[in-house]
Formats: structure tokens, sequence, C-alpha cells
């Protein structure tokens, strides 16, 4: 015996409701878009800390400078201001930043603790090599990921950061 | 003679059907697009004309707060509206500094008046026995000036009271 297949019905999805809620959602996104991803790097003005005497015995302030001038870039330390490392900018690549990241690296091994670090530029440095400097200054780069060292409880630990708090010391 | 009449036998009501397949197609992409390009910062910085952001690669999103800009013909902005010129040879701008610190009282006040309406003191005594909250500046500068107009602008809101800067930049994806 014969069966009449009977026609399948097609199945239409209501999509009013969604097309209402994606209607919603493009004008809000619409509304709040930013065509240049802005971003914020901080820096504070120089303020003045006194350091109790504890302190001052333990350890003398890293004091980490770093000299800014149209054609080079000097690295100081200490309140002496001893020179750690000096580069010349070159005509094309621009400051040898690597070199000053790995320097920086060395110096933050040793001092763990320390986040500050003060730019000294000069008044004739463009702005985008500061921009560029406090890049390079604020994170491990170049690939290498992280610094491990020991925390004050024992452990292995990580970080990436280097100096994150810029300080520009001529500004006030 | 007979009347010729029309008779038209009604037709039956189809329901319009209006193919949105296309439109969707468009939404969906639209959607992706915004959705890539979405940016949850606070912070939201109509540049004024003639400012290039220099290229960073932090990714710390802006907060709002006094927005100074200074675009390549020296020109100082504050919260998009001109107030003068970086080219004095003196370091501290006093159109900047009157700038700042009105912009500095009216926010003061604005959260005395705010206090007072929560806790019921009087403006004067909160004004004078709340700290200071506006310190933070939000500094845009075209990335082909120097750092000696970067210099006067730290420095004048420095002198206004706001200590804390914040250097807007453009993320970098390379």
């Amino acid at each position: 015996m014969k069966f009449k297949r009977k026609p399948k019905e097609l199945l239409r999805p209501n999509l009013i409701p969604i097309l209402d809620a994606v209607f919603i959602f493009i004008f809000f996104l619409l509304m709040t878009a930013q065509f240049i991803d802005i971003y914020e790097l901080a820096s504070d003005a120089p303020a003045v800390t006194i350091l109790n005497k504890k302190q001052e015995k333990d350890k003398d302030p890293l004091n980490l400078v770093l000299l800014i001038k149209q054609n080079s870039i000097t690295l100081t330390s200490g309140l002496d201001m001893n020179v750690i490392r000096s580069m010349k900018k070159e005509q094309k690549k621009g400051y040898n930043l690597a070199k000053l990241n790995a320097a920086l690296i060395d110096i933050k091994r040793d001092n763990i603790k320390e986040s500050s670090i003060i730019f000294k530029p000069d008044s004739n440095v463009p702005y985008s090599d500061i921009i560029v400097l406090m890049d390079v200054v604020r994170k491990v780069d170049f690939g290498l990921d992280t610094i491990s060292y020991i925390n004050e409880n024992g452990e292995n630990s990580t970080t990436e950061e280097l100096f994150n708090n810029i300080i520009f010391e001529t500004i006030i | 003679m007979k009347r010729k009449t029309f008779s038209r036998a009604k037709k039956k009501k189809i329901p319009l059907e209006l193919d949105i397949t296309s439109l969707m197609d468009i939404l969906v992409i639209l959607l992706v697009f915004l959705l890539k390009n979405f940016n949850a910062a606070d912070l939201t910085l109509d540049l004024v004309k003639g400012i290039t952001l220099p290229t960073s690669t932090s990714r710390n999103l802006g907060t709002n707060s006094v927005n100074i800009m200074v675009n390549k013909q020296k020109e100082i902005y504050v919260d998009n509206k001109l107030i003068g010129n970086a080219n004095h040879k003196s370091e501290e701008l006093a159109d900047l500094f009157k700038a700042l610190t009105d912009k500095k009282e009216k926010y003061d006040m604005k959260m005395a008046i705010k206090e007072e309406q929560k806790t019921g003191r009087d403006v004067a005594s909160v004004k004078d026995h709340r700290p200071l909250t506006l310190t933070k500046a939000n500094i845009a500068i075209d990335q082909n000036l120097h750092y000696e107009v970067l210099r006067k602008i730290m420095h004048t809101a420095s002198l206004a009271g706001f200590h804390q800067f914040k250097f807007i930049v453009q993320g970098d994806y390379q």
C-alpha cells in the first residue's frame, strides 16, 4: 500500500526579536565607537620623601636616572650618578633599545623591589622618543619574558615589570 | 441592454515575506567589526585637529579627568577649549594655569556640594577639610613636539595642583 508523503513544511524561525536586539546592540556600539585605540602611560610629578634612618643604613638608594639627549642616552645610578651604560642614537635605527632593556634587567635583578626611574630629557628631545623610552623601561622585552627571583617568603617568583614608576626630574 | 458588471472574486491576502538574509549578513559583519573595535575605557577623547598621538605598547585603559591637548602649532586646549599656546619663553603657562585652577575649583565645589547633600555639613567646612581629589591630568601631545613643551605643561599643571600625569598614546600593534 502506498502512502502519500506529506510535503515537508519549511521551518522559519522568528527572527524579529533577535533582529531587534542586534539593532540595539549596533546602535550602542556605534555610539561608543572610538576608532583610535587610546591608552595611557602614567608619570608622577617629583615628590620629596624622607628616608628613615633604618632604610638609610640598609642600602644606598638606587637613584636610577636616564639622561636623554637628542643623540645619546646615559643610564646612571647612585647619588654620585655613576654611569652604568651610555648609548649613542644611530641615524637610522635610533636608540639601542635592546641594550638599554638588557642593562635595566640586570639592575632589576639586583634591586627587585625598586620600581622608580628618573627621566632627565633635554629640551630638544622629541616627545615620541620619550614615549618609546618609557615603554622600554617599564617592561621586560626583546625575547626575555620574565625575571625570576626569590621573594620574601623564600618562594620562586617572576615579574615582567622593570621600572614602572617614571618620574620627570626637570618639571618643578 | 444588460449592464456589464465587474464582479471580482476577492483574492486571498498573502502575507508579504521579506527576504532579510542579505540584511542579516550586513548586520553580522557590522556587529563583528564594531565588537572588535570596542574599547572598554572610561576615557573618551575627542582629539583636536593637528594632533598625532605617539604609539606605545601600553595597554592601560584611560580614565576621565581634565584633558590637556597640544597640537602641532603648540596650541593648548583644556577639555577641547582653546586657552592659549605654549610659545611663551617662561616655564609657567599663565593661561593654562588659570584654566586648570578654575577646573579644580569647580570640581572641588561640586564635590563639596555633593558631600554636603550626603552628610548635611555646610559647603565651606566640607571644602576646607576634604582632601583635594582632582590631581590627575590626561596629556595628549603631538608626537613631533619636543620635551620642552611637555615640561612646560607638566610644570604648570603641577603648580596648579595636578601631580599625576597620564600621557595619552595610541596602541601599537606591531
